[in-house]
C-alpha cells in the first residue's frame, strides 16, 4: 500500500489566517539563508590587513657579510637589498628599483646600488644619482641583535 | 495584467516548467523511505554542496605553494573575516561526510537496496565512496603543516607496497621521489579540479539512476534471473 507525502487537506478556515501561516516558514527560510550569505559575503570581502608582508624580518646573520657589500632578501613577499659600506655601517632598502621594478644590485667595485635593466644608479643611501629612475630608494631601518641583522620598515 | 503574469506564459512556453512542477507534485514515493536509513545518501550529498561552496570560498585566499600555503592557512583563519567560521565547516562537513557516506553504504546493504536493477547504482556508489576518501587524503596535505606532510609521506609509502607498479605509483601521486612543494600543487590539482569533476559526472549519474528505479523496497523480491 502505497501513501504519497504532502497529500495535504486544502481547507482552510480562512484566508487571512492561511497568509499569515505562509510567512511564517518564509521569514524563517529567509532568515536562515540571511545567515549564510552574510558570512560568505564577509569572507569575500578582502581584509584591511591584506599582504602578508612582514613588518620585521631577519635579512641575514651578521657574520655572512663583509663591509663593502650587499646582498638580496625576502622582505615579506618583496625582495630587500641589505649592504654595509667601507665602514662597516648597515643600511637597508627596498630591492625594487622606482624605474621600473626590477631588482637592483650592491656593485663593490663603484660603491653604488645598480639596476641592471636601464643602468639607474643610486648611491649608498638610496639617493638617485644617475640613470632613469625617478625617486631614491625605500629605506628600511636596521637593528643588529646579537648575530641576527633585524629589518623592519620606518615609521 | 500584471507583470508576472505575462511573464509566466513566456517562460512557460519555453522551459515546459508546468511538466516539472506536475512530476513532482505527483511523485509517489514508497511511505517506508521516510525511516532514518533513507536519509543518509541525501544528507551525504548535502554536505557534498557545503563543501563545494565552502572550498570555493577558500580558493580566494588558499595559494598552494611550498612558500606561502601555511602562511595563507593561518591568514584565513586570523585576518579574513570568518575564515575560521568557513574552514571549519570544510574541515567537520569533510569528516561527516566520509561517515554519512559510510553509513549510506551500510544501510544499502543491509536493506539490500544493491539488487538487481541497481547493481550500476551501488558500484557508482561505491566509486564515490572512494572519490570521498580520495578528497579527504588529498585535502589533508594543504595545510602544509607537519602532521600533513608525515600523514602524506606515510600514506603514499603505503602505495608503493603495491606490486608492480607500487613504485610507479609512489611516483605519480608525489610527482618526484620525496614528499615536496610538487606534492603539494599536485593534491591541489586533484582535491579542487580533477576529484570534483569526477565526482559530479558520477554524481549525476548515481542520482538519474536513483529517479529512473524509484527507492527500493527489502521486502519486494526482484524478479529472478
Amino acid at each position: 500500500m502505497l501513501r504519497t507525502l504532502g497529500d495535504h487537506p486544502e481547507k482552510y478556515e480562512s484566508r487571512s489566517r492561511r497568509s499569515v501561516i505562509r510567512a511564517l516558514p518564509g521569514t524563517g527560510f529567509t532568515g536562515s539563508f540571511l545567515s549564510f550569505v552574510y558570512p560568505a559575503a564577509r569572507f569575500i570581502i578582502p581584509p584591511a590587513d591584506t599582504e602578508q608582508t612582514a613588518r620585521e624580518v631577519k635579512a641575514a646573520n651578521a657574520a655572512d657579510l663583509n663591509p663593502n657589500s650587499g646582498l638580496i632578501f625576502k622582505f615579506g613577499t618583496r625582495p630587500g637589498l641589505l649592504l654595509r659600506t667601507e665602514k662597516g655601517e648597515w643600511r637597508a632598502f627596498t630591492a625594487i628599483c622606482t624605474h621600473l621594478n626590477c631588482t637592483v644590485q650592491f656593485r663593490d667595485d663603484t660603491r653604488q646600488i645598480w639596476c641592471a635593466c636601464h643602468n639607474g644608479l643610486f648611491d649608498e643611501n638610496g639617493r638617485v644619482v644617475g640613470g632613469p629612475p625617478p625617486e631614491p630608494l625605500e629605506k628600511y631601518a636596521v637593528n643588529i641583535r646579537g648575530e641576527d641583522v633585524m629589518v623592519s620598515r620606518q615609521s | 495584467m500584471s507583470l508576472k503574469e505575462q511573464l509566466k506564459p513566456w517562460f512557460e512556453e519555453r522551459l515546459g516548467l508546468e511538466a516539472i512542477r506536475e512530476f513532482i507534485a505527483h511523485k509517489t514515493v514508497p511511505v517506508h523511505s521516510a525511516t532514518i536509513w533513507y536519509y543518509f545518501g541525501g544528507i551525504t550529498l548535502f554536505l557534498f554542496v557545503i563543501q563545494v561552496l565552502t572550498g570555493i570560498l577558500r580558493l580566494l585566499y588558499y595559494r598552494p605553494s611550498p612558500e606561502e600555503a601555511f602562511a595563507s592557512v593561518q591568514f584565513i583563519m586570523t585576518k579574513v573575516e570568518f575564515g575560521w567560521l568557513v574552514r571549519s565547516i570544510h574541515s567537520w562537513s569533510a569528516n561527516l561526510m566520509v561517515l554519512t557516506a559510510m553509513i549510506h553504504m551500510f544501510s544499502v546493504f543491509f536493506l539490500r537496496a544493491y539488487r538487481r536493477p541497481r547493481e550500476l547504482t551501488w558500484l557508482s556508489g561505491v566509486a564515490l565512496l572512494f572519490i570521498t576518501l580520495g578528497f579527504g587524503f588529498s585535502g589533508y596535505l594543504l595545510p602544509w603543516n607537519e602532521v600533513a606532510f608525515f600523514a602524506t609521506k606515510v600514506g603514499t609509502d603505503i602505495a608503493g607496497t603495491v606490486p608492480v607498479i607500487g613504485s610507479f605509483l609512489v611516483r605519480f601521486l608525489r610527482g618526484g621521489e620525496e614528499v615536496g612543494g610538487a606534492t603539494l600543487t599536485r593534491f591541489f590539482g586533484f582535491h579542487v579540479a580533477v576529484l570534483p569533476g569526477v565526482t559530479t559526472l558520477l554524481l549525476l549519474f548515481h542520482l538519474a539512476l536513483v529517479q529512473k528505479a524509484g527507492i527500493s523496497s527489502p521486502n519486494h523480491d526482484p524478479q529472478p534471473r
